[in-house]
C-alpha cells in the first residue's frame, strides 16, 4: 500500500497540481438561489511572497486549520499572531486565537453537531436546535459546562434583534421554533437562519426554558434535559417506534457506544417489554443470547421517556399518561414489564460496563432530566466529549493505543469543570493530532 | 464562465491539450488515492488491521514521521477557497451552482472517498472562486492586488504578454495562499508549461482590447483553477 507522502518525483509532482480546469461545467438551471452574507474576517491585504515561512508559521496554519475547518492563507495576519505566541511557548494562547475566530463555531463547532444531531450523523443535516445550543454552548464555555449540554433547561436561537432585521426576516414565533411544518428538515427558525447564511458565532442567543407540547398546547418543558429535549432530538428518535432509539442515541451520540458495545447478557431482564418475544423461533436460547443483551439494558432506562412523543412536527408531552406506544404488543409476553410511568433503572452496571461508563449518579430515577443527568455525570460522557472533539479536530478516530490519552484529556476536561472550548485548544495541541 | 465560451470556440486540438492537461492528472490523483484500499487516514499500514465486528473502520497504524491526512469537505470546501483567494462574497447564481455540486463531495474528508466526479466538482467550484477573485481584482489598482500585482489585464497582446517574472509572481503567490508553502522549481516550470502550451494554440494573430482582456483573464483563470483544486489546495 502507497502512503500519501511528499516527494519531489516529476510524475507526482504533475499528479499533484493537476486536475485543474474541466471543460464541461454543469449547465446553469434556474432556481431561487440563496443569498450569501458576507463571510468574515477574509483577509485582503497584500502578503510578501518573499517572507520566510518559520516552522512556527506552518504550525500555526496546521492548528488554525485543525481548529476551525477551514483552509487560509499562509500570510493570514491571525497565523501571524499565532506564530508570536508558539515562539514565546503561549501555546494555549496560540490555540485561542483559532477558537475566537468565527469559523471555529460557523464550521469546525457547527459540523460535530450536525452529525450528532440527526440519525444519519450526516454533516449535511439542516441547522435546527441541538446544533445551536451545541455552537452556543460551546461559545459560552467560560460560564456554561458541558454537563449542561444534557442538563440544562434552555435552548438557543437566532438573537430576535437580529432575525426581526435579516432580509427576509427570520421567522420566529414559538410555533416557527419549536414546530417542523410538513416535511420540513426542521423548524422554520432555523431554516430561516441557514438560508441567510449569518453567523452562528455572531447571531446566537440563549433563551430559556425550554419549550414542547404539554397535553397539545405549546408550554415550558416540564422535563427538560438539554439536548435530549431539543425538537431536532426528538424529531429523529422519538418518532415512532417504541421510544428505545432515544435510549440507543443517547448512549451513541454523548456515550460513544453503539448497542453491541455496551450489550451485556448479564443484566436483568426484569424492566425488558411485553413486546419483546421471549422465544423467538421457538428457542429461549435467542433470548437469553442476543435479545436480552441489549433489551436489557436499553429497557431499563426507557421508562425515562414514558411520556414523549414526536407526533406532526410536535414534541409531545403527555405528564399523567404513559404513551401508548411505550406498552404496544403486548400479547407477545404478557408476563413482560409494563410501564407504568416514567421511572428507569440503570442496569448498564456489570462487567465491562462499570468502567466504560463511571457512573456517578443513582442506579435509578424518574423522567429525562435524572437520565439525562446520569450520563452527564458520568465518566462515559468526558470521555465521549474528548472523542468527539479528537475525530472532529485530529480528522482520525483514536486508535486503541491511544485510550491513556483520552483518558488524560477527560481527567482534564473534568478537572476544567468541563470547559468545551479549551477542551478542543488541548486536544489541537496534543501532538498526536497536530504536530 | 467567458473562459469557458472561449473554451467552446477553440480548436478542437487546443481543447484536447488542455483536457488532457487536466484530466489525466485528475485520473491518476484518483487511481492513486482511490484504489490503493488506503484506511481512511491514507497512512501506510503495516500487515493487516482486524476491522471490529460492529463494522467500525479498521484501527490505523500511523507510521512513525507520518501523519493521516484529510481532505475538504461538502460543508467546508467554499469557505476554505474563499479564504485562501481573499473572496469576500459569491453571488448567488455560483452559490446555486455550488449547492448543486455538494452531493458529489465527500461529507467525511475521507481521502478514500476521492473520485472523478468529486474531482470535478472541486475544479468547478475552484473555477467559480478564481472567476470572482479576477474580476474583483482586474478593478483594483496593481498595489491593492494579492495576486496579480504584475499582470496588465489591458496589454493589447493578451496573455502572450504576460512575462516569466510575472506568472513566476503569480504562482508564488497563490502556492502560498493555497498551498501553504512556496511552489517547487518544478512545479513551477509545470504550471508554466501547461499555461503556455493552453493559451498559445489558436491564438489570434490579433487581438481587439476585449478578447486581449478576456485571453489574459483565461490564463489567470487556468493558472488559479488548477492550483486551487490541487491536492495540496485541499488537504487539511
Amino acid at each position: 500500500m502507497t502512503s500519501y507522502f511528499e516527494t519531489t518525483s516529476g510524475t507526482t509532482t504533475f499528479i499533484r497540481i493537476g486536475g485543474g480546469v474541466l471543460l464541461g461545467v454543469a449547465a446553469l438551471w434556474s432556481r431561487p438561489a440563496q443569498a450569501q452574507a458576507p463571510v468574515t474576517p477574509i483577509v485582503q491585504s497584500v502578503p510578501d511572497p518573499t517572507a520566510p515561512i518559520s516552522a512556527q508559521r506552518a504550525r500555526a496554519q496546521r492548528l488554525f486549520q485543525a481548529l476551525t475547518a477551514v483552509r487560509v492563507p499562509i500570510d493570514d495576519p491571525r497565523l501571524g499572531q499565532m506564530e508570536l505566541l508558539l515562539r514565546a511557548n503561549r501555546f494555549q494562547d496560540a490555540a485561542a486565537i483559532a477558537t475566537a475566530d468565527p469559523l471555529f463555531y460557523d464550521v469546525r463547532v457547527r459540523d460535530i453537531a450536525r452529525a450528532m444531531s440527526t440519525r444519519d450523523a450526516s454533516v449535511r443535516a439542516s441547522l435546527n436546535d441541538f446544533v445551536t445550543t451545541f455552537v452556543g454552548v460551546v461559545r459560552d464555555s467560560d460560564t456554561t459546562s458541558a454537563k449542561e449540554l444534557l442538563t440544562g433547561n434552555f435552548f438557543y436561537q437566532v438573537d430576535p434583534t437580529i432575525a426581526g432585521t435579516a432580509t427576509p426576516a427570520i421567522r420566529s414565533t414559538d410555533n416557527d421554533i419549536f414546530s417542523v411544518a410538513g416535511n420540513n428538515a426542521a423548524p422554520n427558525h432555523y431554516l430561516d437562519l441557514e438560508a441567510r447564511g449569518l453567523s452562528l458565532h455572531n447571531v446566537l442567543r440563549r433563551r430559556s426554558p425550554q419549550r414542547a407540547f404539554v397535553n397539545g398546547a405549546l408550554a415550558d418543558h416540564p422535563d427538560p434535559a438539554g439536548l435530549i429535549t431539543s425538537t431536532a432530538f426528538m424529531q429523529a428518535h422519538a418518532v415512532a417506534g417504541t421510544n428505545r432509539r432515544l435510549v440507543e442515541y443517547t448512549f451513541k451520540m454523548f456515550m460513544c457506544v453503539t448497542m453491541p458495545e455496551w450489550a451485556d447478557g448479564s443484566a436483568s431482564d426484569n424492566r425488558v417489554g411485553r413486546d419483546v418475544d421471549r422465544q423467538p423461533g421457538g428457542s429461549l436460547n435467542t433470548y437469553l443470547t442476543s435479545c436480552k443483551t441489549c433489551h436489557a439494558q436499553m429497557d431499563g432506562f426507557r421508562g425515562a421517556f414514558a411520556h414523549v412523543d414526536f407526533v406532526n412536527g410536535q414534541s409531545r408531552l403527555t405528564p399523567a399518561t404513559v404513551n401508548a406506544k411505550m406498552n404496544r404488543n403486548a400479547n407477545e409476553f404478557p408476563a413482560g414489564f409494563q410501564t407504568a410511568n416514567n421511572s428507569w433503572v440503570n442496569h448498564a452496571t456489570n462487567g465491562k460496563n462499570a468502567q466504560l461508563f463511571g457512573w456517578r449518579t443513582p442506579l435509578q430515577g424518574n423522567g429525562v432530566a435524572q437520565f439525562g443527568r446520569a450520563i452527564a455525570e458520568s465518566r462515559g460522557f468526558s470521555r465521549c466529549m474528548v472523542k468527539r472533539v479528537f475525530e472532529g479536530v485530529c480528522g482520525r478516530s483514536p486508535m486503541p493505543t491511544e485510550e491513556g490519552r483520552i483518558l488524560d484529556h477527560a481527567n482534564q476536561f473534568e478537572v476544567d469543570n468541563y470547559h468545551l472550548r479549551r477542551l478542543f485548544e488541548r486536544v489541537a495541541l496534543d501532538n498526536a493530532c497536530v504536530q | 464562465m467567458k473562459f469557458l465560451k472561449s473554451l467552446r470556440e477553440m480548436s478542437l486540438s487546443k481543447r484536447r491539450k488542455i483536457t488532457a492537461s487536466i484530466s489525466l492528472p485528475a485520473m491518476a490523483a484518483v487511481m492513486i488515492v482511490g484504489f490503493q484500499n488506503c484506511s481512511p487516514g491514507m497512512m501506510e499500514t503495516k500487515g493487516s488491521s482486524v476491522a471490529d465486528p460492529n463494522d467500525n473502520p479498521a484501527p490505523l497504524d500511523i507510521t512513525q514521521d507520518t501523519k493521516p491526512i484529510t481532505i475538504v469537505y461538502s460543508e467546508n470546501l467554499l469557505i476554505s477557497m474563499q479564504q485562501m483567494a481573499g473572496v469576500t462574497s459569491i453571488p448567488a447564481a455560483k452559490i446555486t451552482r455550488f449547492q448543486s455540486a455538494k452531493t458529489k463531495i465527500t461529507e467525511t474528508g475521507k481521502v478514500d472517498s476521492v473520485n472523478a466526479p468529486m474531482m470535478s466538482a472541486i475544479a468547478n467550484t475552484a473555477a467559480d472562486v478564481c472567476d470572482e477573485l479576477i474580476m474583483r481584482e482586474r478593478t483594483l489598482a496593481a498595489g491593492d492586488r494579492r495576486f496579480f500585482g504584475q499582470i496588465d489585464f489591458a496589454n493589447i497582446q493578451g496573455s502572450a504578454a504576460i512575462t516569466e517574472v510575472a506568472k513566476d509572481d503569480v504562482i508564488r503567490r497563490m502556492a502560498r495562499s493555497f498551498w501553504g508553502r512556496n511552489e517547487s522549481s518544478a512545479e513551477r516550470m509545470l504550471i508554466k508549461r501547461l499555461l503556455d502550451e493552453a493559451m498559445a494554440e489558436g491564438r489570434p494573430a490579433s487581438f481587439t482590447a476585449t478578447t486581449a482582456a478576456t485571453d489574459t483573464a483565461n490564463a489567470m483563470l487556468f493558472t488559479c483553477t488548477s492550483m486551487m483544486s490541487s491536492l495540496d489546495a485541499i488537504k487539511m
